[in-house]
């Protein structure tokens, strides 16, 4: 992974001073509240429900056993000992006091760490696929290019008083995206020409919340060096022109429509007219640079495990499932990429104690090269492990209550944090994914439906992704009561779509039973082997409105 | 104008003065005026003795000024609101795409805590609102001595720059 150097370190070291200095001004009374709030928000500080709310971050989702052990260390000192894994890739601490946040982020830029840019009106932590440079199909490593990304984005001059957030994100793979780039204001594929060299087909004005919108592409091939200058043109084009009278319009998924893609990538052009080929432009020396902090580890020369696994797995059911659901196939021969589910029923979504941190930094350290990753549907990866250690590491998950063989189904829940905790929310958000992972809690039915991606969101704002799942959640409030909208057939992969709302909205209570009545459909209408997503797309809504809204006699 | 930095500096005896006027007629010299004045009669003032100056708000055109540039010693940009960033890239390209060299002065609603990132979109003088605020962006001005990015002030990024 990426290894800061005296320039990095030096950078996040008088970012740590800035903001302590800026946090004293504003204790003393010397900073007005409102002032505050933008800085504060430039270093990932919400003032939430509760407490404040400290989003670190975690640059493209990829973290090493150090830097996670300082995690736990943190939310053991400062926080509950507990810490929450975003979709984003990042992590947050939900109660941190104010004044302690300087010395927080002195701890974290201790390990490499910070919060800068996690959250405010500016350019926020570059995505990525959790399996990137583990997995055979893609073009090439995308996080060289995150991290080029990273160091161009943070702190630029001008891009800090954005019009609203701006989310970027890289995919490599050719046959998949679990980077959701559609659905970013900037989404990078990594593609290939005629001639074999690699660029980026480049999206613009994808994104959720409350006018979801699939990106469409301005560019099908933006040679590689030119990146930081083209990124540089739409930002430029959107600070200038993106809308500012209305929070709710203020992305530039609104402007691009707005004034169409085809006007909106001529603005571009004629910007990125003035800065190609100029001092951003990147360098084959940088780039290797970066890519050189991205080598493949020591990998032994082993043979894939097939044989010994069969026999394991066949005399214990449990592993079996674990493998199927939980094991990634790895481009190295002898070796696997495992997800660690982070979805215990009874537990928050994505949330994970000290002690289960620290023991999963334990586990890279001795399965995988002492590194780990954040999935966008908040699990953990361990993406280079031996397939001979498998069914040690399931044996040591397992006492951790962390090998639950649930990823990729109904009850591996994406879920913001919800009215239990976020300021923002209509709707509680947590206490439905519990509801509906008690209901849905037998194995082998779980295992007969399939993959199906269910998000929660508690608002509009959509941090639970409800419209890119199969199955959609989302929190309103009607009247002061909470109510619950649910959508069908959203995808956040290549084919990228929005769900569609199947029709009123039902309370708390009803929710588990409603869901029911959708899987119990599937169930019912499905072809042989067909996953829920296509049954939905080749069915429509109807059959599934007449199943959850008919009139019981 | 009070509480004001240039270069650097603490100014304390500033000619301009902002003024607000509607036609071109006796006005005073070091006068800041508003875009509209330019367009209307921008020949007239770049024509006249006296030093005029122009100022910017977020909704100005400002590229109207562009046929002046070499008349104006000095374009203020004021700031409505902090938290509207348009006058950063405002800046940027009247350094980096126009060559304006005269003065880029920030007035109005801008905070301390921007003068960094302000003076590398090509700002150079800044008219805090407070004397407590102007101390406070002196002292914080430059505290950052190294970034990633090439600005109006610095022409290479650190990847051209960075010895490993």
């Amino acid at each position: 992974m990426y290894v800061y150097d005296s320039y990095d370190q030096q950078i996040v070291d008088q970012r740590v001073a800035q903001f302590r200095e800026q946090t004293d001004r504003f204790l003393k009374g010397e900073l007005a509240a409102e002032e505050f709030l933008p800085l504060r928000l430039q270093n990932g500080l919400y003032i939430q429900r509760h407490a404040p709310m400290l989003r670190i971050a975690v640059p493209y989702g990829l973290i090493s056993s150090t830097q996670l052990r300082r995690i736990a260390y943190i939310s053991r000192k400062y926080d509950k000992g507990y810490a929450h894994f975003t979709t984003r890739q990042n992590i947050q601490l939900n109660w941190p006091a104010l004044e302690d946040v300087p010395d927080i982020l002195a701890d974290l830029a201790e390990v490499q760490m910070h919060a800068i840019q996690t959250s405010g009106n500016c350019i926020r932590n570059t995505t990525t696929d959790q399996f990137a440079g583990v997995i055979a199909d893609e073009i090439e490593d995308p996080r060289p290019w995150c991290e080029i990304i990273r160091q161009w984005s943070t702190l630029h001059p001008e891009f800090a008083f954005l019009p609203r957030k701006f989310k970027i994100a890289v995919n490599a793979a050719t046959s998949t995206d679990r980077a959701a780039i559609r659905f970013h204001d900037i989404g990078l594929q990594l593609v290939k020409n005629e001639t074999g060299d690699v660029g980026f087909q480049v999206f613009v004005g994808g994104g959720l919340g409350r006018t979801p919108i699939v990106g469409q592409e301005i560019n099908a091939f933006l040679p590689q060096q030119h990146l930081l200058s083209y990124l540089e043109a739409i930002l430029r084009v959107y600070n200038l022109k993106g809308r500012r009278d209305n929070k709710y319009k203020a992305r530039i998924k609104i402007l691009v429509k707005a004034l169409g893609v085809e006007a909106f990538s001529t603005l571009v052009d004629e910007q990125w007219q003035l800065i190609k080929d100029g001092a951003e432009t990147l360098t084959a020396s940088e780039i290797e640079r970066v890519k050189s902090h991205f080598v493949d580890p020591a990998y032994d020369q082993i043979q894939d495990q097939t044989e010994a696994l069969a026999q394991l797995r066949f005399n214990h059911p449990a592993f079996d499932k674990w493998i199927q659901r939980n094991v990634e196939s790895h481009k190295k021969t002898g070796y696997a990429a495992v997800t660690v589910s982070l979805k215990k029923p009874g537990y928050a979504p994505g949330d994970a104690t000290a002690e289960q941190i620290d023991t999963l930094a334990n586990l890279a350290d001795s399965y995988s090269f002492g590194e780990l990753r954040v999935s966008h549907q908040q699990n953990i990866i361990l993406a280079d492990v031996k397939q001979s250690d498998l069914f040690t590491l399931w044996n040591a998950l397992n006492a951790l209550g962390l090998a639950d063989a649930t990823v990729g189904t109904l009850n591996d829940v994406i879920c913001c944090p919800g009215g239990d905790y976020c300021a923002l929310a209509n709707a509680k958000s947590i206490p439905i994914a519990e509801a509906i992972q008690v209901k849905f809690d037998d194995l082998d039915y779980l295992y007969d439906l399939g993959d199906i991606d269910l998000n929660i969101s508690g608002c509009m704002n959509a941090c639970g992704h409800h419209h890119i799942g199969n199955i959609g959640i989302l929190g309103v409030d009607k009247k002061g009561e909470e109510f619950y909208q649910i959508s069908l057939g959203g995808d956040s992969g290549i084919e990228g779509q929005v769900g569609k709302i199947l029709g009123p909205s039902f309370k708390a209570e009803q929710v588990p039973d409603v869901l029911q009545k959708v899987i119990d459909t599937y169930v019912e209408k499905r072809q042989e082997n067909e996953l829920f997503i296509d049954a939905v797309h080749r069915l429509g809504l109807e059959p599934f409105k007449e199943r959850v809204y008919a009139t019981s006699h | 104008m009070q509480h004001l930095i240039k270069d650097g500096q603490i100014i304390k005896d500033d000619p301009w003065q902002l003024f607000e006027s509607t036609d071109a007629q006796g006005l005073p010299g070091n006068a800041l005026l508003p875009v509209r004045i330019w367009t209307d009669f921008g020949h007239e003032l770049a024509e006249s003795s006296l030093p005029f100056g122009a100022y910017v708000c977020e909704d100005d055109d400002y590229t109207e000024l562009l046929p002046f540039l070499a008349n104006l010693q000095i374009i203020a940009f004021k700031f409505g609101k902090f938290a509207d960033g348009r006058l950063f890239t405002f800046a940027r390209l009247l350094r980096m795409q126009y060559k304006y060299e005269g003065e880029i002065r920030a007035i109005g609603d801008f905070l301390p805590d921007q003068v960094n990132f302000l003076q590398r979109c090509g700002f150079t003088a800044f008219c805090c609102r407070t004397e407590n605020e102007m101390q406070t962006a002196l002292s914080v001005k430059d505290h950052f001595t190294e970034q990633y990015q090439s600005d109006t002030r610095l022409a290479e990024p650190l990847f051209r720059r960075r010895t490993v």
